[in-house]
């Protein structure tokens, strides 16, 4: 008798797409994107050599000065009207001069800091954005929104991160990418990145201000025996600067969003947080981790009090068979078995792989750091001890054999990627590849393939009305890269160019490329995808052109680098080499010609510098 | 040569026409009629013959008003009057000129190449005027720049985003609804 074969919650046949006719309209290219209509450069070509005659006038370090407000309000007006004004900023800073360069570099670091990145070394731009509304209060009962003041221009965002060791030789030790920051050792395995300076570290030297905390606690209630629990985490940025650090007030607890390096518990429902990153909220004051969910969703009389909960074993202990229903329950919607496996692409299982071999990191490091606490048959799991794997360590196990093998298919584009940089699929981790993940930004916001609607034109392609046709609809089906899409077109070309036809998948990889900073929302929202049905009209963009775009700003952007290594100012350096590392990383896809110009930039950079030492 | 163009910009057709168009040249001619003699001469002396004035079209007189408000901007807004008397301050030209290309750009504010043009004939503004002015060349650059940036929208077909500032100070998407 056959088994009926319950159709996995990720099933790939037949995927239903996202766009529609209203998605559609909402891809809009940029006003630099040939065979537009005459009028959008007319109009569009004003833009940078006014925002330059501005900036050449003005100092926007002194917030206080009248004029220096009016444009800072004439150029949120810009922004917001046309969102893809970075390429303007973007220009400016190519081609214009050091003044207006350095002012712009400033407008880069303040609107689209993710895109950007942050200094280490230089000194950074002041961070002055005269907001109309710098504090905003409201209060609903005991529940009070405030936006809290600036980060520092310097904080990291860590995520966790698996690094690979690199085949190339070692010119300077603890120089290359990979190497930690604080022990100047390579890191294989995990670790944790910064994606906005490239900045690495190994879990054990992360020692991040506001990153980690100990909690002191009894073992149990008649016991004296002291615990310690140590807390990693790492806060989120905002996407922009002026939108400050978001915070939730409730209940005198002062909540952001955080990076969970060690397993904790919840300390309203007393759950893990699962996921591998953004896994909560972790209060201020009493150092508490939360779901979202929870405090969304519980009343107000549910909440205790800032500080006004004793911790205890119980908030650090969880029964091992709730530890896996609660898995169960979270990661429901993951291939679980052999023969869902045979239902996944390459690309699908390399992102289900890269999100369950962190959360397991996270589970490691939980126990051992003594973050979470695991009973099993009347033992307690904690430090050093080996907990029994249950399907978190099975599944983890299946998918690296399964991806090893081989057998698993991949697309035409990552094949074609992998090719040009000597890579086999089974040798890295697509997820935790900087240029592969900047690869599927750039290709995800081209085009989606047009469908013939007559498969029996081929017979009259010769004929004039075919021509006429194909005329009409060149821009429609060029390859051009948008520069505005919807959510939707971002999903959808997942599909078409990388296979990945499961929603799960799509999710999951979408988000990864949002929070390392490739992609964003047009509203600068944190969170990319909300319950909300208008979701998948979400337009989001990818500020600043990568060097895999086949687009006329890549130019522009190879330009500005140069003319960012040339300026005196140190920042201003600086920002050239955020921009090279982050943008365009040597890689076997970028032709000869832009390796040429990169290397004369960096070359006479170093000259200038060692010259001026001299 | 400008008070020339001043008078056929006071009698070529526009579809706009406004009452104080009289005015507004009437002002600069008046006051520069004080200032040079020798200009004064030969705009009395052109504005005996009116045939010639209606031969030439709109278009080019437009591109003419455009060209000579840019020379103007560039080369005569540098000084500044010296002396002053109430009836004529300090940045009186500078004045004058602005207004003048404010309301060029209220006539053709549908019209993305005649605002294109206009923009760049001020922008040189911002390195010939004095700081002082600045304020009010940025306030002109942002009515122009609300009409190109509203005529690029209706091109490109994009949709006006949600404001971000409304959407961080309420605070609502930023975590999920909290008690909605």
């Amino acid at each position: 008798m056959d088994e009926v074969q319950e159709e996995p919650p990720f099933a790939t046949e037949g995927w239903r797409k996202w766009s529609n006719a209203e998605t559609a309209r909402a891809a809009i290219r940029s006003t630099t994107a040939p065979d537009q209509d005459v009028g959008i450069y007319h109009l569009s070509s004003l833009i940078p050599p006014l925002v330059a005659a501005v900036l050449e006038s003005i100092d926007l370090s002194i917030p206080s000065n009248p004029v220096v407000q009016r444009f800072h309000r004439l150029f949120r007006n810009l922004v917001n009207e046309k969102p893809d004004a970075y390429l303007d900023i973007l220009s400016i800073i190519a081609y214009y001069t050091p003044k207006a360069r350095y002012a712009a570099a400033h407008l880069l670091c303040l609107y689209w800091p993710k895109a950007v990145g942050h200094f280490v070394v230089s000194k950074s731009f002041p961070d002055v954005i005269p907001s109309e509304s710098s504090v905003s209060t409201q209060r609903r009962g005991s529940l009070t929104w405030r936006a809290s003041t600036h980060d520092h221009p310097y904080a990291h965002q860590f995520t966790p991160w698996h690094f690979t060791r690199s085949s190339r030789p070692i010119i300077f030790e603890g120089s290359g990418i990979n190497d930690c920051r604080a022990c100047l050792q390579p890191i294989s395995g995990f670790g944790l990145l910064c994606p906005f300076c490239t900045c690495a570290v190994h879990l054990e030297c992360y020692d991040y201000p506001d990153g980690s905390f100990f909690t002191q606690y009894l073992s149990a209630p008649d016991s004296e025996i002291q615990k310690v629990a140590v807390h990693r985490f790492c806060h989120v940025q905002p996407t922009k600067r002026d939108a400050l650090a978001i915070s939730i007030r409730m209940e005198q607890h002062t909540f952001r969003m955080v990076n969970i390096f060690s397993l904790s518990l919840c300390f309203i429902c007393r759950e893990p947080l699962w996921g591998y990153i953004m896994q909560g909220l972790k209060c201020g004051g009493c150092k508490q981790f939360v779901h979202v969910d929870c405090i969304s969703k519980a009343e107000i009389s549910m909440i205790p009090r800032c500080r006004s909960v004793q911790i205890d074993s119980t908030s650090m202990t969880i029964p091992y068979s709730a530890l896996r229903q609660s898995f169960l329950r979270y990661y429901h919607n993951f291939p679980l078995t052999d023969s869902h496996l045979r239902h996944t692409t390459y690309e699908e299982l390399s992102v289900f792989y890269a999100v369950l071999w962190t959360q397991l990191e996270v589970l490691n490091h939980g126990i051992t750091l003594g973050s979470i606490v695991v009973e099993h048959n009347a033992e307690v799991v904690e430090g050093e001890d080996i907990m029994e794997p249950f399907e978190l360590h099975n599944l983890v196990h299946l998918y690296e054999i399964t991806l090893s093998v081989g057998d698993l298919p991949a697309s035409s584009s990552l094949l074609e990627y992998m090719s040009e940089n000597g890579l086999r699929p089974h040798q890295y981790t697509m997820a935790f590849d900087w240029n592969t993940l900047a690869y599927i930004t750039s290709v995800i916001k081209t085009p989606a393939p047009t469908e013939n609607p007559n498969p029996g034109i081929s017979s009259r392609l010769l004929s004039v009305d075919q021509n006429d046709a194909q005329g009409d609809d060149f821009l429609e089906d060029s390859a051009y890269p948008f520069e505005i899409v919807s959510l939707a077109h971002l999903r959808d070309q997942l599909g078409n160019v990388l296979n990945i036809t499961s929603d799960v998948a799509a999710r999951y990889l979408l988000s990864h490329l949002h929070h390392v900073g490739l992609l964003q929302r047009l509203d600068s929202e944190m969170v990319l995808f909300e319950d909300d049905p208008q979701m998948a009209q979400t337009q989001c963009c990818s500020p600043i052109a990568l060097g895999f775009d086949v687009s006329i700003d890549l130019e522009t952007l190879v330009s500005s680098i140069e003319t960012c290594l040339t300026d005196i100012n140190l920042s201003v350096n600086e920002m050239g080499f955020l921009l090279l590392s982050r943008r365009i990383w040597p890689d076997g896809m970028l032709s000869d010609y832009t390796f040429h110009r990169m290397t004369k930039a960096i070359l006479s950079w170093l000259f200038c510098e060692v010259y001026q030492y001299n | 040569m400008r008070l020339y163009v001043l008078v056929l910009i006071s009698n070529f057709p526009t579809s706009d026409s406004q009452p104080d168009t009289q005015e507004i040249y009437e002002k600069p001619r008046s006051k520069r009629r004080r200032s040079s003699s020798a200009v004064g001469r030969i705009g009395r002396s052109r504005s005996a013959s009116p045939s010639r004035v209606a031969t030439l079209r709109a278009t080019d007189l437009l591109t003419t008003c455009i060209s000579v408000i840019s020379s103007v901007i560039s080369e005569d807004c540098r000084y500044q009057i010296s002396s002053i008397r109430p009836s004529r301050p300090p940045n009186a030209l500078q004045a004058v000129t602005m207004s003048l290309a404010e309301f060029l750009v209220h006539v053709y504010k549908h019209e993305p190449r005649v605002l294109s043009m206009l923009g760049f004939a001020v922008l040189p503004a911002f390195k010939t005027f004095k700081p002082a002015m600045h304020i009010r060349l940025i306030a002109f650059f942002e009515s122009i720049l609300g009409w190109i940036l509203d005529h690029l929208r209706q091109l490109r077909g994009t949709t006006t985003p949600p404001n971000p500032e409304s959407a961080a100070g309420k605070n609502t998407h930023i975590y999920r609804r909290v008690h909605s």
